[in-house]
């Protein structure tokens, strides 16, 4: 043995040589550059990072290429971190601009959804750029700076830019925190609905910029419109908006929204949830079922909230999604835990009972605990997460199938009870006039149903044992890896790794997308994407509406069609399979899309250009409420029904756009008399 | 014959030869390029490579030898991670776990011969490294000097206020 280990250590000796030679070759050359360049080194420059190379610095000297490819590498947020540290960097940023929206843009072989695609080639890019920047004639992009002048009017949007496609079509959204035992911050789920719009039946919220001040910039803020009875819209009073108004207050000073969840039902109560950088969720808006999670107040109530409010029970958790349904709201953490609090009176909380939570509760039922979940969607009376190893875990009402599992009944049926009572169907064949004897038997056994269920509802308890209230995973879903879902009010949408679409639920008004009308207990694939080669990266379902967007930025929707709601126009009542819908800019250029949101009777589109645009609309204050009747003045005169963009708003604009100024007469108001002010009325004599 | 035949000797800066395998040295498009300009004369062993030193040159046959065995998984833009070894196998994280001055001459080297695995591998390094900085960390590790004007500096720093911002 001893030859051998004589062997090994000349082999080690001879290793640690080369070793120490090549060390040795390495000091000697940085002795070399730093002689050759001369000048005295940076005193701040850190001793682990020195390099010996002083003078100019390596990452000037690279070649273009390379330094384009550095670049592009970056994400936004600290690509304009470089561009702050010297004119060469910030020159730099200009000539790279072409190649890193192409890369951001262009086919991306890497992540859970391969090949997106926005656009395909540089000429494409060019004009996506066009569309997008203005190409220089909006004043939103400069090419050099000089002088004086040149200031705020011509700000360089360009990386404000980047950001947003980072966000919209990488789905790149770094929060302001660590997940334990890392070290680089959190990414926020990449397939979630709500990232910039989210629709309810009665309002929309959507990400906008602020001016810095009073709210974030760059989509950091957060607008909203539509009604705003229960305080929906977060303006602090009880009014409708009929367009997006920046939400002023509440927030906070430099707090960035990153994500936005608008929930209602189609009884007239709307919530809404807001998620911040931070990992903070604030609401507002209708308080009665507890879906703020903000407790009692003092006198014992749930009063309505006017204005976003910090959820206080969250306040030590770090939240990555939020969700928000009819009654109820759900959020995810870092950690992998859901929390949900509202209405459960269908088990939609996930808690194994029926009771409603005014605060937020960890759900611990099902086996959920134990899974990591990294988003969660909120439909009507149901509840979808996704987890981290694809899995789509569901509960709620199932009664349409939209939890797209079995499940058992509930011990008190109330559709059942409804028939008893003489709702709906039993109503119908005792109207309809049958013979005597037969209206009698009718009515017997109709009081005996009734009796029955009464007897129920006295024994009623908000215990159930029934597996709709508790969280389990979507059986037939699992051969596949999910990447996102999207609760609709009876029905459910699901999105796999590869950009397939799956539906299940209510197929009313051709929902579902499978070519019928009929209600699926599981999921289904949607086969009109699959025979097409669609894949689909964004996806939202709503009432009895659906939208998705593609990988190459396509917007398809399916569903009822009524008012226009989806954006095909308001000639038939529904359709049920996904059809293309466009959207164009003022020039009437086709634009693509990167996100998309349905309500009831609107849905919301989001364009790669920032731009929002709606289809249908909610009627406010009785007001133009941009149902098909009143429609026909878009810009694309296309005529009704179809999408129409939003004006004088743009979702990453820094800086909001210009509106028209309206100079108005200075007036000041003294008790109950209006007079003009005193130099006003110096000036008029 | 054959064995020979398959080896190619790349000559540095310092003028050291190294044989490698051919299929090795083909990864370099300008390699490449080289051996099929000249690809009527057989006596071409060697391919001179002023631009790149010796040490240089030992690293990204090195790279190019692994490359064949285990090749690197493509890197996601924009950066998911600081840590190189989070974003690539491991053998490719020590790779690049290396001194900038040697980092910044492999990305010389890598643009030079055009070897494009290299080239995105030693590029999303120094992305890295800026990834998560602040202005004046950046400046700190790859000594660049300010040379905004004070207006300049305080436009510049209006226009990307919101990057600071998490």
């Amino acid at each position: 043995m001893a030859p051998r280990s004589e062997e090994e250590k000349q082999r080690r000796k001879a290793e640690y040589l080369k070793r120490k030679e090549e060390r040795q070759k390495l000091k000697e050359q940085e002795a070399k550059a730093s002689k050759s360049k001369g000048s005295g080194t940076d005193a701040k420059k850190k001793s682990s990072e020195s390099t010996g190379a002083s003078g100019p610095s390596p990452l000037l000297a690279l070649p273009e290429d390379a330094l384009k490819q550095v670049l592009c590498s970056l994400a936004a947020r600290d690509l304009g971190k470089v561009s702050m540290t010297c004119r060469h960097m910030n020159e730099a940023l200009h000539d790279v601009r072409i190649s890193f929206l192409l890369s951001r843009l262009r086919h991306s072989p890497v992540g859970p959804l391969k090949e997106i695609s926005v656009c395909n080639n540089i000429d494409e890019a060019r004009v996506m750029i066009d569309q997008s920047l203005g190409g220089g004639e909006t004043g939103r992009m400069i090419v050099k700076r000089k002088g004086k002048n040149a200031k705020r009017k011509n700000a360089d949007e360009f990386v404000a830019y980047a950001r947003f496609l980072d966000e919209a079509v990488h789905g790149h959204v770094p929060l302001g925190f660590r997940a334990e035992g890392e070290k680089t911050p959190a990414l926020a789920p990449r397939f979630v609905s709500g990232r910039f719009v989210s629709a309810s039946p009665e309002h929309s919220l959507c990400r906008a910029g602020g001016d810095g001040q009073k709210c974030g910039a760059g989509g950091s803020g957060v607008a909203s419109w539509g009604v705003g009875k229960r305080g929906q819209c977060g303006h602090g009073k009880r009014e409708d908006e009929q367009e997006p108004r920046l939400i002023v207050g509440g927030i906070g000073y430099g707090i960035r929204i990153v994500q936005v969840a608008a929930g209602g039902g189609l009884v007239r109560v709307a919530h809404s949830l807001l998620l911040t950088s931070n990992g903070k969720v604030l609401s507002f808006g209708t308080g009665q079922y507890g879906a703020l999670g903000h407790g009692y107040s003092a006198a014992k109530q749930l009063p309505d909230i006017l204005r976003p409010t910090y959820i206080e029970a969250l306040s030590h958790k770090q939240c990555i999604c939020v969700a928000a349904g009819e009654l109820h709201s759900a959020a995810v953490t870092v950690d992998g835990d859901v929390y949900t609090w509202g209405d459960g009176f269908c088990g939609q909380l996930g808690l194994g009972d029926k009771r409603p939570a005014v605060a937020p509760k960890h759900v611990e039922q099902g086996g959920l605990e134990d899974e990591c979940v990294l988003s969660v969607s909120c439909g009507s009376r149901h509840t979808l997460a996704v987890t981290e190893d694809g899995e789509i875990w569901s509960w709620g009402l199932g009664h349409f199938g939209a939890l797209g599992r079995s499940f058992t009944p509930f011990e008190y049926d109330a559709d059942a009870a409804v028939v008893a009572l003489g709702g709906e169907e039993a109503a119908v064949p005792v109207a309809m006039g049958h013979g005597a004897a037969a209206q009698d038997n009718e009515q017997q056994v109709a009081a005996e149903q009734l009796r029955a269920h009464l007897d129920l509802l006295c024994n009623l308890s908000l215990d159930d044992s029934s597996n709709q209230c508790i969280p389990m995973v979507v059986e037939s879903l699992q051969l596949t890896k999910a990447i996102g879902a999207s609760a609709g009010h009876r029905h459910s949408l699901f999105l796999d790794e590869n950009g397939a679409v799956y539906a299940c639920g209510a197929g009313r008004s051709g929902c579902l997308g499978v070519g019928d009308n009929d209600s699926q207990m599981y999921p289904v694939i949607v086969s009109e994407f699959v025979n097409e080669k669609v894949r689909i990266m964004k996806l939202s379902a709503g009432v009895d509406i659906s939208m998705a967007v593609s990988t190459t930025g396509q917007v398809y929707s399916w569903g009822s069609m009524k008012g226009g709601r989806i954006g095909l126009g308001a000639a038939n009542s529904y359709v049920n399979i996904p059809r293309r819908v466009t959207i164009h800019d003022d020039n009437g250029d086709n634009l693509k899309a990167v996100d998309c949101d349905c309500g009831y009777v609107h849905s919301l589109i989001v364009a790669l250009n920032g731009t929002v645009h709606v289809c249908g609309g909610v009627g406010t204050d009785g007001k133009s409420d941009g149902q098909f009747e009143e429609e026909g003045d878009g810009p694309s005169s296309a005529g009704a029904g179809f999408p129409r963009v939003l004006p004088d708003f743009n979702l990453w604009h820094r800086v909001p756009e210009p509106k028209e100024h309206v100079k108005k007469e200075k007036w000041k108001k003294y008790g109950r008399y209006e007079v003009k002010g005193r130099s006003k009325m110096l000036s008029e004599e | 014959m054959d064995v020979e035949e398959s080896t190619i000797n790349l000559v540095s800066a310092e003028g050291d030869s190294s044989p490698v395998p051919l299929s090795v040295a083909k990864m370099s498009e300008l390699v490449r390029s080289m051996m099929d300009e000249e690809a009527e004369d057989d006596d071409v062993k060697e391919i001179p490579l002023p631009n790149v030193k010796s040490q240089v040159l030992h690293k990204v046959i090195e790279f190019c030898e692994h490359h064949l065995k285990e090749p690197m998984t493509e890197i996601e833009k924009p950066l998911k991670s600081n840590s190189m070894s989070d974003v690539v196998q491991k053998f490719y994280a020590d790779f690049v776990d290396i001194e900038q001055v040697l980092l910044f001459e492999l990305i010389l080297a890598a643009n030079y011969m055009d070897i494009k695995p290299l080239l995105d591998l030693t590029c999303a390094t120094v992305a890295s490294m800026i990834k998560g900085k602040t202005p004046e960390d950046i400046r700190t590790t790859f000594n660049i000097t300010n040379d905004f004007s004070p207006e300049e500096e305080a436009q510049v720093r209006e226009e990307n206020k919101w990057c600071e911002e998490a």
